[in-house]
Formats: C-alpha cells, sequence, structure tokens
C-alpha cells in the first residue's frame, strides 16, 4: 500500500494543488464576511499605540476653501439641494460587527459618464467605524465631520459643519451650524441633532467629555446651539475638532441597533460607507447630496496594506491608485516615474524629539544637559530623518505656522562650548580613554527609543557619534516605547502629534506642564520636567480664548523650554502620499485626519 | 506500532505544556503594561489615569499573580478556551480558525508546489550527476535556501507585477493573487527537498540491491522508480513534517508583504499591539499543529519503511 503513495505522488502532488486552487477560489468569493474580524477594534491607526496623544503620522487630506480666520464667520452656501440619499444599504447578517456587508458600489452614472472608483492604499484598517469608538477611520476617509476642523493653512480650528463661534462668557459657547446639510440617511442636521450627537459623544466617550467639559447643549434655533461649560474652556471649538465628536445621527444609530452604525446612514461626508472588513478594506460610494457639492469619484475603496513596501509596490503595479504614508525612498522612486507623483503636505504635524530625563541624575545637572545638547546636531540629524519634502529641523515643538516665535531657538551645535560646559562641571578625560569622567566615574548616557519609527534608530545612532567626539560615552538602547515609563535612559526618542485640537498652548503643555487635568495638560511628560515658572505662563492660558494671544504664550512656554532643555525637538514629519498620474483634485493636508475630501478624482 | 503511538500521544500534551509556559513567561517579561496599552488604544490621544488602569487590570485578571495567571489560561485552554483578544474583544479561538483558512491554502499551496518540483527535479539531478542539468538545478537550490523569503516577496513583486504587470501584486481573494506568496513560500523548502532527494537518490544507488536489480537486467528506468527512489523519497517524507513548521512560520513575513489575511498576519499585528491572549493563543495552536504533522510524518515513515517499523532501526 505504501508503494503505492509513492509511485503515484507526480498524480497526486496536482491533484492536491488543483483542489487548493480550487478552494482559494472558493474561499475567496466567500472569505468577505468569513474573514472579517469583529467590530470594537482598536483605535490607534498606528501600530505604536503611542500614548495618546501622539501617534502616527499618517494623516491626509485636502486643504479646503474655508475661511483661515476661523470663529464666526460663513462658509460658502450650499450646493443641491438634499434628496434622498442614493445608496439603498443592506442589512448586516452579523448584527455585532462594523462589518456589515452591503451593496456592491454600483457605478453612479451622472451626465451620462461613469464614474470612476479610486483605490486607496493605507496602513490599519482596524479601528471600529463609529467615530466615537475612538476611530479616525471615518474622519480619514471623508465619511464623518466635526463642527470645526483643523485648519491647514495655520493649524489652528476653523468651522466646518458650523458656520462660526462665538465666545459668550467664559463658560458659554454659541455655535451657528450650516443649514444645508443632511445625513446621509436624508435627515436634516439641526440644531437638536447636533445636540444629541455631542451628548452621544460625552455619554460614551467618557475621555473627550472630560476635555469637552459640556455642561449642557441648548437649542437657540434650529441653526444655533449653545454651549454651557462646566469649567472655562477657551479652546472649545478647537476641542470640537477632536475626531470622538464628530457630527452623527444619534437617533439613527439608536434605531439601527448595536453593531449596526454603517447601515445607520449617520454621517455626513462626501462619501457613504457600504463596507467594511476589518483590517481588509472600507468601502464607499460617493455621497451626490453632500452639502459641499457631489464628488466627482463613484467612490473609495481603501486597502489595508500595513507594510510601507508592499503599499508602495502596490501602487507601482498599479493595484492601487493612491497610498498613504510613503518612504523618502518611494518619494525619489515616484518623482522619476513618470507615471506616479508624491504629494507632501505644506506643514508637518507630528515631531520626532527626544525627552531628556530629569529623574535619572545624569542629565539631572544642568551643566551635563547643556553640554550634551551643545554636543548633538540636530539640524544635520533631520537632514538625515527629513530628508527634503518629507520633513524640516523642528528647532521648537511647535511648526511655524502653528506659532512663529521670533528670537526663540533650542541649544545650538557648538562642540566647543559642549568641551567648556563639560570642563565647567567637572568631567575631564583623566584616564586618556577619549571618554570624560569625574571621580573615576566616566559619564555615560542612555539613549533609548522604539524600532516602529524609522527615524528613532537613526537619531539615536546619529548621536552616539556626535557624542563620542565631544568626549562623551553613549549607549543606544532601541527597545519598546513604554520603556519610556522606566528610569533607565537618558534620553529617549519619541515621535508625537503636535497640532491636538488645533491649540498650540496646549500642544506645548501636554509635553511638560505638570497638572494632568482634563484639558491633558502633562499627560505626556515622561522626563519628569517642573519648573512652576512654566506652568505659570501655562496657566495665564486659562480663558484666553484669541488664537494670536495664545500663540503668544505658547512661545513663551517655548522659550523656557528650549533655555532649559526640558526636551530636544529634532525634525518635523509631514504627511507623504504617494498617487498615480490619473488622480486629480487631491491637496494634501497636513493633518492626517482629513485624507479625502469631495475634490479627489480619477481622469482617464 | 500501537505502544509507540500511545507512547507520542503522552509525551504530547507535556510538550505543549512546555511550549506554552515559555511563551507565557516570555510574553510577561517584556515590558509595557496590557492594561495600559488597551486603554490607550480604546481613548487615543488620551493618557489613561491610575484609576482606570487598576479597573482594567482587574477586568483583564492582570492583578492575580503570573502562576495564577497561568494555571487559568491552562484550565481555559483544555476546553478550548483561549481567552478573549484585549484588542478586538473577540474570542482568540474563533480568531485563530478563521484565519486558518487563508494560512492553510497557501501554505498547503506553497508545499505542493514544492514537492512538485523537487521531486522531479531531484531524481533528474541525481540520475544525471554532474551533468549541466545537475549543476544548474543545485545552483538553483542554493540560491533557494540562502535568499530570505522577505527578499524573494519582494523581488517576485517587483518583478511580476511591477515591472511585467503579469500578476497582482497583493490581495486575497482570487487565484492569481496566490501566485506570488506561494512562490516566495515554496523556495526555501523546495530547495531543501531538492538537495535532499538528490543526496539519497545518490546513496540508494550505490546500495546492493540496486546493483542486484541491474544485475538481472532490469531497465535504467525501472531501477530509478521502483527499486531506488521508492527508498529515496523516506527522508523527503521526514523533512516535509518538518518543512511544515518552516512553512508555517515563514508565512507570518510572507502574508505580511502580500496582505494574505491569514494567522501570521493576525500573529505580527497581535505582537504590536500587545495582544497577549492573542499572541499565546498563536502560540500553542502553531505548536499542536506543527506536533501533530510531525507525529503523522513519524508515523508515515514508519508505515513506509519496515525497517522503523520492527525496531531495528532507531529514528
Amino acid at each position: 500500500m505504501r508503494p503505492i503513495v509513492i509511485q503515484r505522488i507526480y498524480l497526486i502532488v496536482p491533484g492536491i494543488l488543483a483542489i487548493l486552487m480550487a478552494l482559494s477560489v472558493a474561499c475567496g468569493s466567500a472569505s468577505a464576511p468569513a474573514i472579517s474580524d469583529p467590530p470594537s477594534a482598536p483605535a490607534a491607526n498606528d501600530p505604536v499605540p503611542a500614548p495618546a496623544v501622539n501617534a502616527p503620522a499618517p494623516a491626509p487630506t485636502a486643504i479646503e476653501v474655508a475661511p483661515a480666520d476661523t470663529q464666526t464667520q460663513a462658509l460658502p452656501a450650499p450646493t443641491n439641494a438634499p434628496q434622498q440619499p442614493a445608496q439603498a444599504i443592506a442589512a448586516s447578517e452579523q448584527p455585532v460587527a462594523p462589518t456589515a456587508v452591503v451593496a456592491q458600489p454600483s457605478p453612479i452614472v451622472v451626465d451620462g459618464a461613469e464614474r470612476p472608483i479610486l483605490k486607496a492604499g493605507v496602513i490599519w484598517l482596524d479601528s471600529p467605524l463609529d467615530p466615537v469608538e475612538g476611530a479616525w477611520a471615518a474622519s480619514q476617509s471623508g465619511m464623518a465631520e466635526n463642527l470645526f476642523r483643523v485648519s491647514a493653512a495655520n493649524l489652528g480650528p476653523e468651522p466646518w459643519l458650523a458656520t462660526g463661534a462665538e465666545q459668550i462668557d467664559p463658560m458659554t459657547w454659541q455655535i451657528g451650524l450650516r443649514a444645508d446639510v443632511r445625513f446621509h440617511n436624508g435627515a436634516v442636521m439641526d440644531a437638536d441633532a447636533v445636540k444629541a450627537s455631542l451628548e452621544r459623544t460625552i455619554l460614551l466617550s467618557p475621555g473627550t467629555g472630560e476635555r469637552l467639559a459640556i455642561e449642557s447643549v441648548e437649542v437657540k434655533d434650529a441653526h444655533t446651539i449653545v454651549v454651557n461649560t462646566m469649567e472655562p474652556r477657551p479652546t472649545l471649538p478647537g476641542l470640537l475638532t477632536i475626531s470622538q465628536a464628530a457630527i452623527v445621527d444619534a437617533a439613527a444609530v439608536d434605531a439601527a441597533g448595536e453593531g449596526n452604525f454603517l447601515t445607520a446612514g449617520a454621517m455626513t461626508g462626501p462619501y457613504i460607507p457600504t463596507e467594511y472588513v476589518l483590517k481588509e478594506r472600507l468601502v464607499s460610494v460617493a455621497n451626490d447630496d453632500y452639502w459641499g457639492g457631489a464628488p466627482p469619484l463613484a467612490g473609495i475603496e481603501h486597502v489595508a496594506i500595513p507594510d510601507t513596501n508592499s503599499r508602495e509596490l502596490a501602487l507601482q503595479a498599479g493595484d492601487v491608485d493612491f497610498a498613504m504614508n510613503i518612504s523618502p525612498e518611494a518619494v525619489e522612486r515616484f518623482n522619476d516615474d513618470p507615471g506616479l507623483h508624491s504629494r507632501t503636505a505644506g506643514a508637518g504635524t507630528s515631531v520626532v524629539m527626544w525627552w531628556v530625563n530629569f529623574e535619572r541624575g545624569t542629565l539631572s545637572d544642568p551643566l551635563v544637559r547643556q553640554a550634551v545638547s551643545h554636543a548633538i546636531d540636530r539640524e544635520s540629524i533631520a537632514g538625515l530623518v527629513a530628508p527634503a519634502g518629507t520633513g524640516s529641523f523642528a528647532d521648537l515643538l511647535l511648526p511655524e505656522v502653528m506659532a512663529s516665535c521670533p528670537g526663540v531657538a533650542g541649544p545650538a551645535y557648538d562642540p566647543q562650548r559642549a568641551a567648556d560646559l563639560l570642563a565647567e562641571a567637572g568631567y575631564v578625560d583623566s584616564d586618556g580613554d577619549g571618554y570624560v569622567d569625574k571621580d573615576g566615574q566616566a559619564l555615560e548616557i542612555v539613549i533609548g527609543g522604539y524600532p516602529q519609527r524609522f527615524q528613532l534608530p537613526i537619531m539615536a545612532e546619529a548621536a552616539q557619534a556626535m557624542l563620542a567626539e565631544a568626549g562623551i560615552r553613549a549607549q543606544v538602547q532601541i527597545t519598546e516605547w513604554s520603556v519610556v515609563k522606566e528610569p533607565t535612559w537618558d534620553l529617549f526618542g519619541w515621535y508625537n502629534n503636535v497640532v491636538d485640537a488645533g491649540d498650540p498652548v496646549l500642544n506645548v503643555s501636554k509635553f511638560v506642564g505638570l497638572h494632568t487635568d482634563g484639558s491633558n495638560s502633562g499627560a505626556n511628560n515622561y522626563g519628569q520636567y517642573s519648573n512652576p515658572e512654566l506652568v505659570a505662563i501655562i496657566e495665564q492660558a486659562g480663558d484666553v480664548a484669541d488664537i494670536q494671544q495664545r500663540q503668544e504664550i505658547a512661545c513663551e512656554a517655548q522659550a523656557v523650554v528650549a533655555a532649559e532643555i526640558a526636551l530636544l525637538p529634532v525634525a518635523h514629519a509631514y504627511m507623504v502620499y504617494g498617487a498615480n498620474e490619473q488622480v486629480t483634485g487631491f491637496d494634501p493636508h497636513p493633518h492626517r485626519l482629513y485624507m479625502f475630501d469631495n475634490r479627489i478624482g480619477l481622469s482617464e | 506500532m500501537g505502544a509507540y503511538l500511545a507512547r507520542r500521544l503522552v509525551t504530547l500534551p507535556l510538550l505543549l505544556l512546555g511550549i506554552s509556559g515559555v511563551s507565557f513567561i516570555l510574553l510577561n517579561l517584556a515590558p509595557g503594561d496590557p492594561a495600559e496599552i488597551v486603554l490607550r488604544q480604546r481613548n487615543p490621544g488620551q493618557a489613561p489615569g491610575p484609576a482606570a488602569v487598576a479597573a482594567m487590570r482587574t477586568e483583564l485578571g492582570l492583578d492575580s499573580s503570573l502562576p495564577a495567571q497561568y494555571a487559568r489560561w491552562v484550565s481555559q485552554a483544555i476546553s478550548g478556551d483561549l481567552g478573549r483578544s484585549y484588542v478586538t474583544e473577540q474570542s482568540v479561538a474563533a480568531q485563530l480558525v478563521r484565519r486558518t483558512v487563508p494560512t492553510a491554502v497557501l501554505t498547503g499551496s506553497a508545499l505542493a508546489l514544492a514537492l512538485l518540483v523537487a521531486v522531479p527535479v531531484g531524481i533528474l539531478s541525481a540520475r544525471r550527476r554532474g551533468s549541466p542539468e545537475d549543476t544548474a538545478a543545485r545552483l538553483v537550490a542554493l540560491v533557494g535556501a540562502a535568499a530570505p523569503s522577505y527578499a524573494l516577496a519582494y523581488g517576485l513583486i517587483i518583478l511580476f507585477a511591477v515591472k511585467l504587470s503579469w500578476l497582482p501584486a497583493l490581495g486575497y481573494g482570487s487565484p492569481a493573487q496566490i501566485v506570488l506568496p506561494a512562490i516566495a513560500l515554496s523556495l526555501a523548502p523546495m530547495a531543501q527537498l531538492m538537495r535532499l532527494i538528490r543526496a539519497s537518490m545518490l546513496e540508494t544507488l550505490g546500495e546492493d540491491y540496486v546493483r542486484t536489480a541491474r544485475a538481472k537486467g532490469l531497465s535504467e528506468q525501472t531501477v530509478a522508480i521502483r527499486h531506488t527512489l521508492r527508498n529515496a523519497l523516506l527522508p523527503a517524507i521526514g523533512a516535509t513534517g518538518v518543512n511544515l513548521g518552516y512553512l508555517l512560520s515563514g508565512s507570518v513575513i510572507v502574508e505580511t508583504i502580500f496582505t494574505w489575511p491569514g494567522l501570521g498576519q493576525l500573529m505580527v499585528g497581535a505582537v504590536l499591539s500587545r495582544d497577549y491572549p492573542v499572541v499565546q493563543g498563536f502560540v500553542t495552536y502553531i505548536a499542536v499543529v506543527v506536533l501533530l504533522v510531525n507525529l503523522a510524518a513519524d508515523v508515515a515513515l514508519r508505515v513506509a519503511d519496515p525497517r522503523l517499523r520492527f525496531g531495528r532501526v532507531e529514528v
């Protein structure tokens, strides 16, 4: 019997292969629902669930028309009158999944011409669609919209579904609403709906509720709400940009039932979701009743491709038309390819930096801290980690467009000054080994970081070499982001968003303020830096609503941070996209939250 | 045979206990508090307070001692409950089962492809030892065995998807999409099997019974197929069992590159997001599969080779 098996192996193997192929075809067609992962997924869009505020990099979008000087300004009028939403959305088979499988995105025919579907390679797609569950998927893909959004021009808040906001007193804001907005299900977005949506956010996302500190929402008239806060919230419009506060039709979501968010038609953006298979794909069709005008596309199919090389190759191979978050190498490659191009946003909204450890001892001596910072040429390291077109040197935490601070600068590269400071601190090379020491103890710096952000290991190695030239022995430990909480490092590489809620003060204070309150101030102070003078400066912002004044306060705070070397910024990272030549109307927004709007199209 | 099988089956649970215990300890040695990671993932942009972290530790059962946690895990695992993902809150066992199909399709195709090429080429190579064909086959085998699968994967994408546009670069669902990942995954085991079959063919060709067969006046064809190949394939059967373990681990990389929605991709995501129950469940699941396949290969060998069955040779 055994011989038969062996003798016939030539026949058996092709047989197996044929069966497997058939199986793969069968699975392929069945797989959509079968493989879809369940709902409630993680929210972070990045593998590095980096600490809260800091997120990953990717983000998107187009620069919008909107008025740069925000508050109280009416936006251009609505276009087409709302009619019934085009899409029939079928019910989901799996009650608990956001994965409802739905109607196929049949090409929409307008003016007799069939509109194309854009295929976009994105990173994760592992977060739920419902914005209140902490997801960015719906905002990034042009499905969910907020009352305000972060402006491409100054990274401050600008009206979106709102027409403007007016501060009546420190605890009260009046917000005007666009009159021409309908949810995907056809319901009108009026003051009652906005009130219900904000109340839903506060109920279901306690963290967001704490930041907003909303006591009550009153309906003044059909298109005006009055928001009362529990404590002064001068930056309420900025806080309303957070993705959990996107406006949804709360009544429709409740009616649809748990896990049926997709079928509720509860969002307002230019694209309507039709199918979402977690970690695989998110499909949408155009919302032809969109208040900003119907998109030129029939819809967008987002495909999750976590591996950066694969995402770039998929674009080169024509599997996708568009890829987010591409590498600096790909930027050059794409720009040399006549069929492709890369697009870079106009400003960096994330920073790569080093935490400075004030707790461990080595760098708590101000002289040593200064010596180390003068020994590191941050600007040339920025050139390594942020090649042309993908980022720029970050002398200070905040990007220039968010807060321009003339005269404020961080420690400049100055090896001579570093040597002098070391000598002043008592460190000399007494044993002739090339490294300084004091009382027989060598000076050794541990530079930490995590590998998921490609910039961090490069930064650590470059700094190690520069410190060695200054006679400081440095050790590189690239491990894992949570190590930042263990007192085992002196400098720790970090990647963080710096335009949270469009507020310059918050984006300085969250790194260095020491009081962790609902505003998130001090939430990430991993260096344990403590300075009453800085806290006093930040506290001045307590009830200041004027954005210019807040920029001035942020500059004052950054001056202290730079002088004290509370941390060391290195580079601002830009959102970088790749697209083929058919992609039109794409204008990358500096913030990852806004990737697609109603202007992106595909030419023939 | 029965006693042998019984002995192997008794050691199986002990091996599993050892493997799962080691992975449990290693996972817990890694830095980072899963409770905090979970909270940050569920509320991006917000740093969880100490009270919330403590409550989550209790919810996840992280507040009991390590041995107690492991004991609870083992007792649940025996009844088929591998716990719930920290991240998706979904049953780990259900996720593993759902993702087994794509991985089985991929590794099965890769293994079949490897055998399909390695067996005839190995035989040919041995029969024409020293010929240009033999040299070429050995060279290809060397490259296949030496090149890491991720390099092969990217190379295949660049050549067949980007330059030639013959096949899609990635994805899952259509027959065309399986071709590149299956080739990328199969090259290393293919090379290994090819060399193994060639070597054992050469060895068998020198045996007395082959000389006897030739002396009887049988044709070279008959000698090669009926007398030599049958014996030469024995080591290949054993190697196939071992190769399955290789294929499953190799699929972690290949699935990630080709966005193939299988176990490997699940594992990578779980490791990156510190999803301990999924990682632990994956390790145990793969251990079960590899151990069973190796057992099956050993049994198959004994069925195929009487010398092993009667205990004259210990393997």
